[in-house]
């Protein structure tokens, strides 16, 4: 759980980035806490990877600071650079050459990582039988489990995973969402996990930032997520005419209406709205052939951020 | 610099596990091994310079018969080699026989005069006399042979022809026949010399040629080869000294004035060449085929190194972004300028390994093929004093001045490699311009002389005969100089210039790649 005791791990403030006309990152500050596994949601093109590759040090951002450690990226680069590691979308390494070698090949560029630590992070990632293999052989899912091992390597205090999941089986993503908890709960590093998948998040994080547009639109717990997700609610209106009853309702409840289709239309609102919603379309006359729950989930809590059913100032 | 220490290390590493890398290495090991080997083996075999090997005398003698019925037909080639040996003191016959073939068809066939000559001056040389004895025994051969003829002639002539003239040129052809019979058969050259101090300018024989070498070879030691080179040299010599003393130098048909920097060059040239003489360290025919076809080999190897580093500089940064193998570096906690050094230390590296390996290897084939001691120091000029450098630094170090032109295209691809991030453009681009630069140098063929040629890269590339003018004297060839019909690009640019337009060169490439790697964004 975050602890506001705690000094931030990483502290991005008022980020920005620019491609050409396209503003991927727009003004984006949180932090990161020790001891927390925090989610960084999105969808696709969202801006996810472009902070983290600005984190990382692959991408420059235009504006803002980013402080990892309590050092300042910009004016120490490699102090604040020695305390995070992480994968950025999948992870590379000298293909022809053995994991191990990899491995030490990326130890010499850090300050006191033994031999002994290379052994250990190999064993946490379950490869020491397959560590002399050259990484050309590996399946995308070891390929995975050695990227988390070198990210390891150093000891950091920041992790950065981005989709660390792809390509690992039920097995595996099992594995490394226990890792994870254990490495930022028991060792108290700062863990941050993007993904497209809110179901993932669910099952491993603590706090969860949501983007979209480059924007960061929220920051919650995956407690204060469910309750969202729990207090309003998608209602199915089976109804003859549903364009008239969206004319009728449109007036009350503009932006919630959604899905007009031939016979049925969808409509967010509070559990005791329901009420004053039918009798509404009843005394206009409608005709209403039926009220049903759509079951809400985390799902749509994260589309209803996202997808500007809800904006969050 | 740990850091940086660290990088190289990983590059090095990275490196070594190429497998294209080590191809092309075990290609250029094999050449520089090979090459001298065949050359010597293959286009030397009949090369003037094997008189140098022990005289085979039961070949000598099986030949002889053989030999002796070749002299009698006109239409054998006699390779004087095999006749040389033959002749023995059948000097007269070999005459009479030239003296027939020449009253048959009008002419004395060019291979027979040829392996007359040489065989009798070969013959004479058989039991190494005193050098400057078997060279005045060779012209005391030939004026035994003139006034041989002349008798003969002489002799044929009608008896109402046989005026006044006739007689004074009968005994004059008389005297010269007994002066160079007892010359070249007793040894006797006391009077046979002052003859040609008396002749001086009718014959080509300059007797103090013969004194100095004399006074170079009192015991004997030398080679009648060391001695015709130690002649041509005194001629050489000869020519600097006048060129100096009129102020100009011939050239291809005309006089050229000499700058300042052109007659010290010559100044220079002059004394190596006269301690060469006076040390008898000329370089032989052997020793110039040993530095020719080394350098040959060396050029055949820095090809294959061009394309070696070529590709390891266009793939150097634009590989580890295709397949994203720069992230393990990125992610590091390590300057980007750390990476960019660190691969420009390794791909340096790799040059002057590679260069020490093809300088080690030709020397070492070149030494086993042509002798240890057929590869002569460079002779250079320093405060009015001779100084020398080892053969092999000089090679080495001539080979990397030579391919300063190749650290520009190393650092190109690698600069291209930076901004396109694609090896194939790198690689191809620079390879491109290392296989067309050898063309620019007819830029001032077609276009004539301008200032602006002067500004051209490859105007600059040729430092070697800047830096090192007397190369010619250690036996190497001005391969890269000799464009077509001679002409001399870049040689009349001063080293200074050529020098600092390289260092701006060099410096702008590593900027724009510096500044693409640094600045850039890794998606």
């Amino acid at each position: 759980m975050p602890s506001e005791e705690k000094a931030p791990a990483l502290q991005i403030q008022n980020v920005t980035k620019t491609f050409g006309k396209k503003t991927a990152v727009d003004k984006v500050s949180f932090d990161l806490f020790p001891c927390e596994v925090f989610g960084f949601l999105g969808p696709n093109g969202a801006g996810k990877t472009t902070i983290i590759k600005m984190v990382m040090g692959f991408v420059r951002p235009d504006e803002g600071t980013i402080i990892i450690n309590g050092y300042n990226r910009q004016t120490h680069y490699e102090s604040a650079m020695s305390s995070i590691g992480g994968i950025v979308e999948n992870p590379e390494m000298y293909e022809s050459l053995s994991a191990r070698l990899n491995l030490q090949m990326y130890a010499r560029l850090h300050k006191g990582v033994t031999k002994e630590r290379i052994d250990e992070v190999i064993e946490l990632v379950g490869l020491t039988e397959r560590a002399n293999d050259a990484i050309k052989k590996y399946s995308l899912g070891m390929k995975q489990r050695i990227g988390l091992a070198q990210a390891l390597l150093h000891h950091p205090k920041v992790l950065i995973l981005d989709e660390p999941t792809n390509g690992l089986d039920p097995a595996g993503i099992h594995q490394l969402r226990d890792i994870l908890k254990q490495l930022a709960h028991e060792e108290g590093i700062a863990v941050m996990v993007s993904s497209h998948l809110l179901s993932e998040m669910q099952l491993m994080c603590d706090r969860i930032g949501i983007i979209n547009h480059g924007k960061l639109l929220q920051i919650c717990t995956i407690d204060e997520l469910m309750h969202k997700a729990q207090s309003s609610s998608i209602y199915r209106i089976k109804t003859s005419n549903p364009a008239k009853a969206k004319e009728i309702l449109s007036e009350k409840y503009d932006n919630r209406i959604s899905n007009v289709n031939d016979d049925t239309l969808d409509i967010e609102i509070e559990e005791d709205q329901i009420n004053e919603c039918v009798r509404t379309l009843v005394s206009s006359g409608s005709d209403i052939l039926g009220v049903q729950k759509v079951e809400s989930s985390l799902e749509e809590a994260f589309l209803e951020i996202t997808g500007g059913g809800i904006r969050i100032e | 610099m740990s850091k940086i220490a660290a990088l190289y290390t990983n590059e090095m590493i990275k490196l070594s596990r190429k497998i294209s890398a080590w191809i092309l290495i075990s290609l250029i090991v094999i050449s520089s091994i090979a090459i001298p080997a065949l050359v010597k083996n293959l286009f030397l075999e009949s090369a003037s310079y094997d008189m140098y090997e022990p005289i085979d005398k039961t070949r000598i003698t099986k030949e002889r018969d053989s030999v002796k019925n070749a002299i009698g037909d006109p239409d054998i080639y006699v390779e004087h080699q095999t006749l040389r040996f033959t002749v023995g003191d059948k000097v007269e016959e070999i005459f009479a026989t030239k003296l027939n073939l020449y009253e048959e068809d009008g002419s004395i066939n060019n291979y027979a005069h040829l392996a007359c000559y040489n065989a009798i001056l070969a013959n004479y040389n058989f039991d190494r006399y005193p050098i400057n004895d078997t060279f005045l025994a060779k012209y005391a051969f030939v004026e035994y042979q003139n006034a041989y003829l002349e008798l003969c002639y002489l002799n044929r002539s009608f008896f109402s022809a046989r005026d006044n003239a006739w007689y004074m040129s009968y005994v004059e052809a008389t005297e010269n026949l007994d002066l160079a019979k007892k010359a070249f058969f007793e040894h006797d050259f006391s009077s046979f010399v002052s003859y040609l101090d008396t002749k001086k300018e009718d014959t080509y024989m300059d007797p103090s040629i013969i004194r100095k070498i004399a006074s170079l070879d009192p015991k004997g030691e030398l080679s009648i080869l060391e001695a015709e080179q130690i002649i041509d040299a005194i001629y050489d010599a000869r020519e600097y000294q006048h060129y100096l003393e009129i102020g100009a130098e011939y050239v291809e048909g005309v006089y050229i004035p000499l700058t300042a920097n052109r007659r010290t060059q010559i100044e220079n040239s002059l004394m190596i060449l006269n301690y060469q003489i006076d040390n008898t360290c000329l370089i032989s025919s052997r020793d110039q085929a040993a530095a020719q076809s080394k350098q040959f080999a060396q050029k055949a190897g820095r090809f294959l190194l061009v394309i070696l580093l070529i590709i390891i500089a266009g793939s150097s940064i634009s590989q580890e972004m295709a397949t994203g193998s720069i992230k393990s570096l990125i992610i590091a906690p390590v300057k980007r300028w750390k990476i960019f050094t660190a691969k420009l230390l390794s791909l340096f590296t790799w040059l002057i390994l590679g260069s020490l390996l093809i300088t080690a290897l030709t020397t070492l084939s070149t030494m086993m093929s042509f002798g240890a001691s057929s590869l002569p120091p460079y002779y250079f000029v320093r405060d009015g004093a001779i100084k020398t450098i080892p053969h092999f630094l000089f090679s080495l170090l001539y080979f990397l001045v030579d391919n300063i032109s190749l650290f520009v295209y190393l650092l190109l691809a690698f600069m291209i490699s930076c901004l396109t991030k694609n090896t194939g453009i790198a690689v191809g681009v620079s390879t491109g311009l290392v296989l067309t630069s050898s063309f620019t140098s007819y830029f001032e063929m077609v276009f004539g002389h301008h200032r602006w040629i002067d500004f051209l890269p490859f105007s600059n590339m040729d430092l070697v005969s800047k830096i090192f003018p007397y190369f010619s004297f250690s036996g190497y060839l001005d391969s890269e100089n000799a464009g077509f019909f001679g002409i001399a690009q870049g040689n009349t640019l001063p080293l200074s210039f050529s020098a600092t337009y390289l260092a701006v060169l060099v410096f702008i490439i590593l900027l724009i790649a510096f500044d693409a790697f640094n600045r850039k964004d890794i998606q």
